[in-house]
């Protein structure tokens, strides 16, 4: 079974800024979040996806498609949200609801109509006179109500109260929870997306830095805190999966990546006094995304 | 006055104040060399002065972020007020002191010092007007404001209609003239003076809450129109409401203007006629395709807002050049048909000649510089395309080749090359797809 979203070799160079190369595989079914700080390339390869703008290098499918060769399928099987969106040359909302059902022979009036009052939108609001939430939920309805197996979303909750942000993420995972839907979403929101999401990939200066299972890649990482007599940071700092977050006197705390190091080597390096913590997700996109 | 706010502007806007003063320039070295007359240079003047100044102001009047600074919002409508008055009308006046010095060094005559002094307090009384009506025009009252925006939308035409009557000198001055000079120079100190609503609201969200509290409109729905034929028909009424609007009430308001100050034209026909909107007419003015352009090129813009959706909706980027290039296509068709209506109705019978070259012309320019705005997201599309077809406009000229031809042979070729160029700045230009900043006439850009 192809992946819902593969991404092998993409590569954008701006004069300023490389994406990639990037790999990135999500399973169908997932809800994968994809974070990163701000300008790592998150908007971009989502842009890329939908062809706003031509990749140097790399392929990307969707559910097997080429998202080139194959546009209009794998549109047809993608909803978009981004609060970049704008419907306001529609005046109305039903306007730009009519618009946009026209596209999907699976349009589902009913559903799109609970979303609305879920939302507290109501067809006859201009669209200039919703708030900045409001225009997003808007998006939102227009991308659920035809049921697409995948839905990409990018920083769907920027701009969102505590509240619409719950309300957003739980018609979301209602919606997931009907069928074998995917999620891939681009959001800060990081602990909402460790309730919600269950794969994650986080990107920085265009690369990948991890992906995988959130539970697997939070197991993976640890903080460990150790004393060390004999100052050895220059191998510290240097070793593979070893970060260093904190150092007072001879008390260090560094990010380990267990896959690459391990407790034992940092014992045999002198460290003692030794203690380890899990991980949120939040800690975890702190600590790597801090340069 | 705050000097800094007014410094931002002044860096922000230099490249648009420097193209007001070139295109000022050109009108009076043309006004000099007897191209035009004295008095359309002076309406020239006064129309770039007002488009440039208050049309700015609307755009730039307070942003939130010129709100949240900490000055008075008196001092931030002060500051404007001077930028979009004295500024731009020193822009504009420069243009003319250049042409002044310009002309002479090819031995042809230049416009005199007296008349560009005159034509500034001139420019100086219209923007000053244009300005006080900002006390009237944003207000919650549909009606005023209704009538504020009709009458700023033929405030550029207004000038041109009384150019004959304009005075060039000192004392060609009559009493209507100083008059309206001094009405212009009250509602200048007016508009010093006081602040109006558009700084005071007493929220920034006080404009959506009004709009929130009109119900659902009147427009009939039509939810069986779905999709992309939902998209070109938007288009399509736009250009309908628009263009029909525009040509029932231009010429009429142009006759009663002509009608009150004595002016040039002898009838409704006569009137239509000099803006162009009888291209089909054995007399037809020629030069006036300016006119046409304006009245034609309507519609489309959401379009182009709208482009990150519709690029994510199910077609290919062949059928959304398809769709981008049927827009100007439908509302150039739209526009001809209702100037051929607009014929019969003024002369009983269909035009002989519908002049298929033309519209071809002027729908490939449109395509160009569309397409030119997306491929390379430059706000010059216009001047770009226009630097390209005058010259050869020119050579066919001076080689005298025939226009009609012409203008179906190249014309096509740029409807294909326009197509090329969409497509390819859709497929790989990123910055299309993000949002823009509104702006000003002249790429004028607001400030936050």
């Amino acid at each position: 079974m192809p992946y819902a979203l593969e991404i092998r070799g993409l590569e954008k160079r701006y004069r300023n800024f490389t994406l990639g190369p990037l790999d990135l595989s999500v399973p169908p079914g997932a809800i994968y979040g994809f974070v990163g700080p701000n300008g790592s390339g998150k908007t971009t390869t989502i842009d890329l996806i939908f062809g706003m703008g031509a990749k140097d290098a790399g392929s990307i499918s969707v559910l097997g498609f080429d998202h080139v060769a194959d546009e209009v399928e794998m549109k047809k099987r993608v909803g978009y949200v981004s609060p970049e969106l704008n419907f306001q040359p529609w005046g109305r909302v039903r306007n730009v609801i009519h618009f946009v059902r026209g596209f999907y022979p699976t349009w589902d009036a009913h559903y799109a109509d609970d979303l609305l009052r879920a939302f507290h939108i109501t067809p006859d609001e201009r669209i200039l006179s919703l708030s900045f939430g409001a225009r997003t939920k808007l998006a939102l309805v227009l991308a659920l109500a035809w049921r697409p197996p995948v839905l990409v979303l990018d920083e769907p909750t920027t701009g969102l109260d505590a509240i619409s942000k719950q309300q957003v993420f739980s018609e979301l995972l209602s919606a997931v929870r009907e069928g074998d839907r995917t999620v891939f979403i681009s959001s800060h929101a990081i602990t909402d997306l460790e309730r919600f999401a269950d794969h994650v990939g986080m990107i920085k200066h265009g690369r990948l830095i991890f992906e995988g299972e959130i539970t697997e890649v939070l197991d993976r990482y640890r903080f460990v805190d150790f004393t060390v007599e004999r100052p050895t940071e220059i191998e510290l700092a240097d070793h593979p999966g070893v970060l260093v977050q904190a150092k007072a006197a001879n008390r260090w705390r560094v990010l380990l990546d267990r896959s690459r190091a391990t407790i034992d080597w940092l014992k045999s390096r002198g460290a003692t006094d030794i203690s380890d913590a899990p991980l949120t997700l939040e800690e975890l996109f702190v600590a790597l995304g801090r340069d | 006055m705050n000097r800094m706010l007014l410094l931002d502007s002044l860096r922000r806007n230099w490249i648009a104040l420097v193209i007001q003063a070139g295109v000022a320039s050109a009108i009076w070295i043309a006004a000099g060399a007897g191209l035009i007359s004295t008095g359309a240079a002076i309406a020239a003047s006064m129309v770039l002065a007002q488009l440039s100044g208050p049309g700015l102001t609307i755009r730039m009047v307070a942003p939130r972020e010129v709100l949240i600074l900490p000055m008075s919002k008196a001092e931030i409508w002060r500051t404007r007020l001077w930028f979009s008055t004295a500024v731009v009308v020193c822009a504009v006046a420069s243009g003319k002191l250049l042409a002044f010095a310009v002309s002479p060094l090819w031995l042809q005559p230049a416009p005199s010092l007296e008349t560009i002094a005159l034509s500034t307090v001139l420019d100086v009384a219209y923007a000053s007007v244009f300005t006080w009506m900002f006390f009237v025009v944003p207000t919650q009252r549909p009606v005023l404001m209704g009538i504020g925006v009709a009458v700023f939308l033929l405030s550029p035409f207004v000038p041109f209609v009384l150019a004959d009557r304009l005075p060039t000198a000192w004392n060609e001055l009559t009493v209507t003239s100083i008059s309206l000079i001094a009405a212009g120079a009250v509602a200048g100190v007016l508009a010093y003076a006081g602040t109006p609503l558009i700084v005071t609201a007493p929220s920034p969200t006080a404009g959506r809450a009004a709009l929130k509290a009109r119900g659902r409109g009147w427009l009939p729905e039509f939810p069986q129109v779905v999709g992309l034929n939902r998209l070109l028909v938007k288009v399509w009424s736009t250009a309908v409401a628009i263009q029909v609007g525009t040509i029932v009430v231009m010429p009429l308001v142009m006759q009663l203007i002509s009608g009150m100050f004595g002016g040039p034209f002898d009838d409704f026909p006569d009137s239509a006629r000099e803006f162009g909107l009888l291209p089909f007419a054995p007399d037809a003015n020629r030069m006036n395709g300016v006119w046409i352009w304006v009245f034609a090129n309507v519609g489309n813009e959401a379009m182009r807002s709208m482009l990150r959706h519709l690029r994510s909706l199910p077609f290919r980027a062949w059928t959304l050049t398809a769709v981008l290039m049927s827009g100007p296509l439908i509302s150039w068709i739209n526009a001809w048909i209702v100037l051929g209506l607009f014929h019969v109705v003024v002369f009983g019978q269909l035009p002989h000649d519908w002049r298929l070259p033309l519209f071809i012309g002027y729908l490939s320019c449109d395509c160009l510089v569309r397409s030119v705005q997306l491929r390379w997201d430059t706000r010059w599309g216009f001047p770009i395309i226009m630097f390209v077809v005058l010259p050869i406009a020119v050579a066919a000229n001076r080689l005298g080749l025939p226009a009609d031809p012409l203008l179906l042979g190249l014309g096509s070729l740029a409807i294909v090359a326009a197509a090329w160029l969409h497509h390819a700045g859709l497929t790989s230009n990123r910055a299309a797809y993000a949002r823009k900043p509104q702006r000003g006439p002249f790429g004028v850009e607001a400030p936050g």
